[in-house]
């Protein structure tokens, strides 16, 4: 079952331990994807950021008012802890520079963790369309992006997604909905905005 | 062409694959040491304030302006890092991440909550309350949280609690759980997903939760990989595996000192045994006192120049250094 960002800092303040779970599990591999989109060759400075990241969130948790999404919060925190440890190293300096780097960009795709809707569309080469759809499915809300992957990536059923999510096959049919919908507005913002039926 | 927009997403996503996680060796480092993280957090006083739901917060904001800003400001004002640490000696380059910054660790300068002590090729010592000495191998990356709290990220951590039990209790995170002393001397190294820890003398605690998974005692060593265990019994206290620690050990004055003070202190330091000649010889080392410096010196070097200053002969073999003559 997923807790919503606002139970969960309320069950990590409380000590629970399944809000812990929860949270290294849903956003340590995100923010290590957050951080390795911006430093492709440096997995080992990847993983290293995205930890120091979450002990940091973890430290000072009861300054998080809950006025942006929680992984928008991480993303700012770990900004901060890239900032820190790799303003002067090349690994930084040669850091590519991202579409969801934009400031406009940046803001809707945050403004994606509340809401969702849209169209999708085309992108230049291969390559940048994946990089472009991974990163779409990390900001979308949870548990959309992990839904979207059972479905097409490991083809689970209804039935099956349900039974991990503990919810019933109809509230999965809607949030399916739903997660296809906000996955098609991060992608439309991310590629430039062209249609999703019109691959390369 | 499909015009279909579910097939087009699910055919984007097919396209693109799995996304990439991180290594599981990483995402285990990275797990202990955000609930070193967490658990330090639950153990900090809570900051006096009003208490709003988050969902009521923002709509409220205006309202709460002034008494808000005056929470802030406290709640700021508990979370500031304290001084849990200082360092104390540096082989070499070591560096520490505080905050935004990335600097040099030099001896004498603070460690504050939140920092992390790195080292890469060189090796840094650093004292909690001057009564625990840490001590940091080659690339070793050790994140203080707070005076009795540290999260081993990497590399390899020597503890010595001056035998006294004078400092205050430290938990040791590591992959394979908290690590607690009971006034001793012990080492914990976590590479690549594996936690060994490895105990010169008394006992530590491996927790895991609440509860106390193992006890590892002198001359006992433990190594944790995921749920393998291997144990081995019986090591010396002495030799290679120990040694690096005795680099980074506070200078020790000599200039008049007990001869049996120096040899105490380079027993412990190095894991030797003392065996004396005679009663007689241990007796007198405490009226003999030293003078002169043996700073800068090897181990061979200062039991060389002690032994010539003072006239008794001092002799190690196997991990026992032998007063007088043999």
């Amino acid at each position: 079952m997923n807790i919503p960002d606002g139970e969960l800092v309320e069950g990590l303040l409380r000590g629970d331990r399944r809000a812990f779970e929860q949270f290294f599990n849903e956003y340590y591999p995100k923010l290590y994807r957050f951080v390795k989109r911006r430093m492709p060759r440096d997995a080992a400075a990847a993983e290293d950021i995205a930890q120091g990241t979450l002990c940091r969130a973890l430290e000072s948790l009861r300054s998080y008012r809950g006025e942006a999404a929680l992984f928008t919060w991480l993303c700012t925190l770990c900004r901060r802890e890239m900032s820190a440890r790799w303003d002067e190293s090349r690994a930084w300096s040669m850091a590519p520079r991202l579409v969801e780097d934009d400031p406009a960009i940046r803001a809707a795709l945050e403004s994606l963790l509340a809401r969702e809707h849209s169209d999708p569309l085309q992108a230049a080469d291969r390559e940048q369309v994946r990089a472009s759809i991974l990163a779409a499915l990390d900001y979308l809300p949870s548990p959309y992006g992990d839904i979207l992957e059972w479905k097409y990536l490991r083809d689970m059923s209804m039935g099956e997604i349900a039974r991990r999510l503990g919810r019933s096959p109809k509230a999965v049919e809607s949030l399916l909905t739903r997660a296809r919908d906000a996955f098609r507005e991060a992608f439309c913002l991310l590629s430039g905005g062209q249609a999703a039926g019109e691959l390369p | 062409m499909s015009t279909d927009p579910d097939r087009s997403i699910e055919t984007l996503i097919r396209l693109a694959g799995e996304r990439e996680m991180p290594s599981d060796e990483a995402t285990a480092r990275a797990r202990a040491a955000a609930e070193g993280s967490w658990r330090s957090m639950l153990h900090q006083p809570r900051p006096r304030r009003l208490r709003v739901p988050l969902a009521i917060a923002a709509t409220l904001a205006l309202a709460l302006a002034v008494p808000g800003w005056y929470a802030l400001n406290q709640r700021e004002a508990t979370q500031a890092p304290v001084v849990v640490a200082r360092v104390v000696a540096v082989d070499g380059i070591a560096r520490m991440a505080s905050g935004r910054a990335l600097g040099l660790a030099r001896p004498d300068s603070e460690v504050m909550s939140g920092d992390t002590l790195q080292t890469g090729e060189g090796r840094a010592a650093a004292t909690i309350g001057d009564a625990l000495s840490l001590r940091l191998d080659h690339d070793t990356r050790l994140r203080f949280q707070g005076p009795d709290r540290v999260t081993l990220l990497q590399g390899s951590l020597y503890v010595d609690s001056g035998g006294l039990g004078l400092g205050p209790p430290l938990t040791i995170s590591t992959p394979a759980g908290d690590v607690r002393h009971i006034g001793t001397q012990f080492q914990v190294r976590v590479v690549a997903g594996t936690t060994a820890i490895r105990v010169r003398e008394g006992r530590v605690a491996l927790r895991r939760g609440e509860a106390i998974a193992h006890t590892v005692a002198a001359g006992d060593a433990l190594e944790v990989r995921g749920s393998e265990e291997r144990w081995q019994h019986g090591l010396p206290s002495f030799g290679a595996e120990w040694e690096w620690s005795a680099t980074l050990a506070p200078a020790l004055t000599i200039e008049d000192r007990p001869m049996a003070e120096f040899l105490a202190w380079m027993a412990r330091e190095h894991g030797w045994q003392l065996h004396f000649s005679d009663e007689s010889l241990q007796r007198r080392a405490q009226e003999i006192h030293l003078h002169g410096s043996v700073e800068g010196l090897d181990a061979p070097g200062m039991l060389t120049r002690v032994a010539l200053v003072t006239g008794v002969p001092l002799t190690l073999d196997a991990g026992v250094l032998w007063v007088g003559a043999r």
